[in-house]
């Protein structure tokens, strides 16, 4: 899956998410590659990314 | 007499040159502090990658978490904390908690695979997350992209990789695989 990036309109914050309401390809499901093996996980997160200096 | 008139008025430039001297003087040290706040405030000087700060949302149903530090928030120059938005040939956010460096760690909780015959590694810890492709997308729209974070000491790669071809390109030289 992917996940879901939204950056608020003033340019300075970015919300992340796993919430497939927030897209149709967005989901939680993560492949892990571990030792070698792959496997998916369900993996939910959301976390905010603000801006501290000049943004780009 | 006339020949005294030239020399005041040398005197009088000389006072005049003087008085703007130290009225320029005078207003560069008044703005010093101003332009030195401003610099403070900025965080870095111009030209440097911008800075950056991730905060968790720890609800109980979410298996990547902070570590429960209060706030849950990792910030730029904090506790050895690096957080970049793009940067130099990037366009990506990157966290990097330095296993040397600094305490902060990442939480993963490996509990829920979606083939019930995988295994289940319970709590782990991650020191590394990139977010792809966002540094100079549009303000005010949403996208869908590739994330990856390291686990295990950074010998696990956790991905998403249903997010944009570009950012799979850019992931080839990293240890995550999007295929």
């Amino acid at each position: 899956m992917a996940v879901s990036v939204t950056r608020s309109s003033d340019g300075k914050q970015w919300i992340v998410t796993t919430d497939p309401l927030a897209g149709p390809l967005a989901g939680d499901e993560a492949d892990l590659n571990a030792n070698g093996t792959e496997a998916l996980y369900h993996m939910p997160f959301q976390l905010t990314i603000d801006c501290l200096t000049a943004c780009p | 007499m006339s020949a005294g008139i030239p020399v005041q008025s040398h005197s009088l430039e000389s006072n005049m040159n003087a008085r703007w001297y130290w009225v320029v003087a005078l207003a560069m040290m008044s703005l010093a502090p101003v332009m030195t706040h401003s610099a403070l405030v900025a965080g870095k000087p111009a030209g440097q990658t911008p800075s950056c700060r991730v905060t968790f949302s720890d609800q109980s149903t979410y298996k990547i978490t902070s570590d429960h530090h209060v706030p849950p928030t990792y910030t730029d120059g904090v506790d050895s904390v690096s957080c970049q938005v793009g940067g130099p040939n990037s366009e990506n956010i990157d966290l990097v908690l330095s296993s040397k460096h600094t305490t902060r760690r990442i939480s993963g909780l490996f509990t829920a695979p979606v083939l019930p015959t995988d295994p289940s590694y319970g709590l782990i810890t991650s020191n590394y997350m990139t977010i792809q492709q966002v540094a100079h997308m549009t303000p005010g729209t949403t996208k869908m992209t590739n994330a990856h974070y390291l686990f295990n000491g950074n010998s696990w790669s956790l991905n998403w990789c249903g997010g944009s071809a570009k950012a799979a390109a850019s992931a080839t030289s990293h240890p995550w695989r999007c295929q």
